[in-house]
C-alpha cells in the first residue's frame, strides 16, 4: 500500500466534501467535517484508513506524524470488522468521528488536493518556514498533468488583506512571493512545472449577489 | 508586430474593464489575449528572422506549434539551450520570457476550456502583467545570441538534439 492508497481511502470516506477545481473555496472547518460525518456512518469501517504506513509520512514533523499514527490506530480499533451487521452506538460513532476528523485535518483536503500535493506541499512549506513569507495568508497545492501532459504542481497563493488593498500592492506582493516560492518549488519538485494562481485572501469569501465587494465574480459559469 | 501589442492592450483593457463585478467572459478573454500577444510577438520575430519578408513571415507564422514552443521554452527557462550548442550566455530576461510563455500558455488553455474555474480580477491582472513584463524583457534581449537561438529552436530543437546524438 502507499500514501496515495491511504489518502484515497480517507478522501473516499469523506465523500461529502466537493472537489474544488480552482482550489479557491474556504477549507472545511472541524465543525463542518464533524457535521458531514454526522450525516451517515458509511465511513465507519476499517477500510477507511487502510493503506496507512507511518513510513510514508516522513515529510511531516515528528509530532504530527506520531499523532496521525495514533489516530489511525484508534480508528482501526474502534471500527467494526464487518460493518452493517449491527447498529453502531451514537457514542461509538461520535468518538470515531472525532478521531477521523483529526486524520482529515492532517490530510487537509482543502489545501492539498491529492496525495502527492500533500507530500510536496508539506516539504515546500517546511522549507519556507525557515524564513516565513510576509504578506501570505495561505498556500494550497495540487499536482497532476498540464494541458500537454507534462507533470505539474499548481500552487495557489493567497495574499493577505493587508497586502492587497490596491492592485499595485497586490501585484508587488504576488511578484515577490512567487519568486521566493518558485525557487523552493524548483528545488523540491524539479520535474514538475510550477503553475501559480495568485489570489487575495478576500477571494475566499463566499460568493455574494449584486452589490458584493469589489472584484467578486459576477457569475458562476 | 502591431497585432501582438494590440492583443496585449486588449488583455489589459478586458482585465480592468469592470472592476466591481468583472464578467467571467472578459477575464477569460484577457488571459487568452495575453498569451496570444506574446505568442505572436515571438513567432513574428522568429519568422521574420528566417525570411525577412513580412508577407511570407505571416504565412510562415502559421507553422509554429504551441506545444513545441512550450517544450523549448521550458528548457530555456531553466537556462538550457540545445546541448549541441556550446557555451551560450543565457540572459535572465530571456529565461523570464520563456517561463512566461509556459505559464501563460497553460493559463490560456484553462481559461478557454475549463469552465469550472471562477477567475478573479486580480489574478487576471497578474497574468496580464506577466505578459507585459515578458514584452519588456524581450525588447532587452531580442538581439542577443541566445534569443536568436531560442527563436530558431521553435522549429529546430528536435533536429539539433538529433544531431548531437549523431
Amino acid at each position: 500500500m502507499s500514501l496515495e492508497a491511504f489518502w484515497k481511502n480517507v478522501r473516499g470516506a469523506y465523500s461529502r466534501l466537493e472537489y474544488d477545481p480552482g482550489m479557491d473555496r474556504p477549507a472545511p472547518t472541524r465543525a463542518r467535517i464533524l457535521a458531514d460525518l454526522g450525516l451517515d456512518d458509511a465511513w465507519f469501517r476499517k477500510s477507511t484508513v487502510a493503506g496507512f504506513s507511518i513510513d510514508d509520512f516522513g515529510f511531516l514533523g515528528e509530532f504530527e506524524r506520531t499523532r496521525l499514527a495514533e489516530r489511525v490506530e484508534q480508528f482501526k480499533n474502534a471500527a467494526p470488522r464487518a460493518p452493517g451487521l449491527q447498529p453502531n452506538s451514537r457514542e461509538a460513532l461520535d468518538l470515531a468521528a472525532e478521531t477521523l476528523a483529526d486524520i482529515i485535518e492532517v490530510l487537509d483536503f482543502g489545501r492539498y488536493a491529492d496525495a502527492e500535493a500533500l507530500r510536496l506541499g508539506k516539504l515546500i512549506e517546511g522549507e519556507l518556514a525557515s524564513s516565513p513569507l510576509e504578506g501570505v495568508a495561505e498556500i494550497r497545492f495540487q499536482t497532476g498533468l498540464d494541458h500537454t501532459g507534462d507533470a505539474m504542481i499548481r500552487i495557489v497563493v493567497f495574499i493577505d488583506s493587508g497586502h492587497s488593498q490596491t492592485d499595485e500592492q497586490f501585484l508587488k506582493q504576488a511578484d515577490s512571493t512567487r519568486s521566493i516560492v518558485d525557487s523552493v518549488a524548483n528545488d523540491i519538485a524539479p520535474d514538475r512545472w510550477p503553475y501559480y494562481r495568485m489570489l487575495s485572501i478576500d477571494d475566499l469569501s463566499p460568493l455574494v449577489g449584486a452589490g458584493g465587494p469589489a472584484g467578486m465574480p459576477e457569475e458562476r459559469p | 508586430m502591431k497585432i501582438a501589442e494590440s492583443f496585449l492592450e486588449q488583455a489589459e483593457k478586458l482585465s480592468t474593464s469592470d472592476p466591481r463585478r468583472p464578467k467571467q467572459v472578459n477575464l477569460r478573454r484577457a488571459v487568452s489575449a495575453a498569451y496570444y500577444g506574446l505568442f505572436h510577438l515571438l513567432t513574428w520575430e522568429a519568422a521574420m528572422g528566417l525570411v525577412g519578408d513580412e508577407r511570407i513571415a505571416k504565412i510562415l507564422m502559421r507553422t509554429y506549434e504551441h506545444s513545441e514552443i512550450k517544450r523549448v521554452s521550458r528548457e530555456f527557462s531553466k537556462g538550457r539551450a540545445p546541448s549541441s550548442i556550446d557555451s551560450i550566455e543565457m540572459p535572465e530576461e530571456l529565461r523570464s520570457v520563456a517561463a512566461a510563455v509556459v505559464s501563460l500558455q497553460e493559463e490560456r488553455h484553462r481559461s478557454d476550456y475549463d469552465l469550472s474555474i471562477v477567475y478573479r480580477r486580480r489574478e487576471v491582472i497578474e497574468q496580464v502583467s506577466k505578459a507585459r513584463k515578458a514584452f519588456e524583457d524581450w525588447k532587452k534581449v531580442r538581439n542577443r545570441e541566445a534569443a536568436r537561438v531560442y527563436l530558431a529552436c521553435f522549429l529546430l530543437w528536435d533536429r539539433w538534439e538529433k544531431a548531437r546524438r549523431g
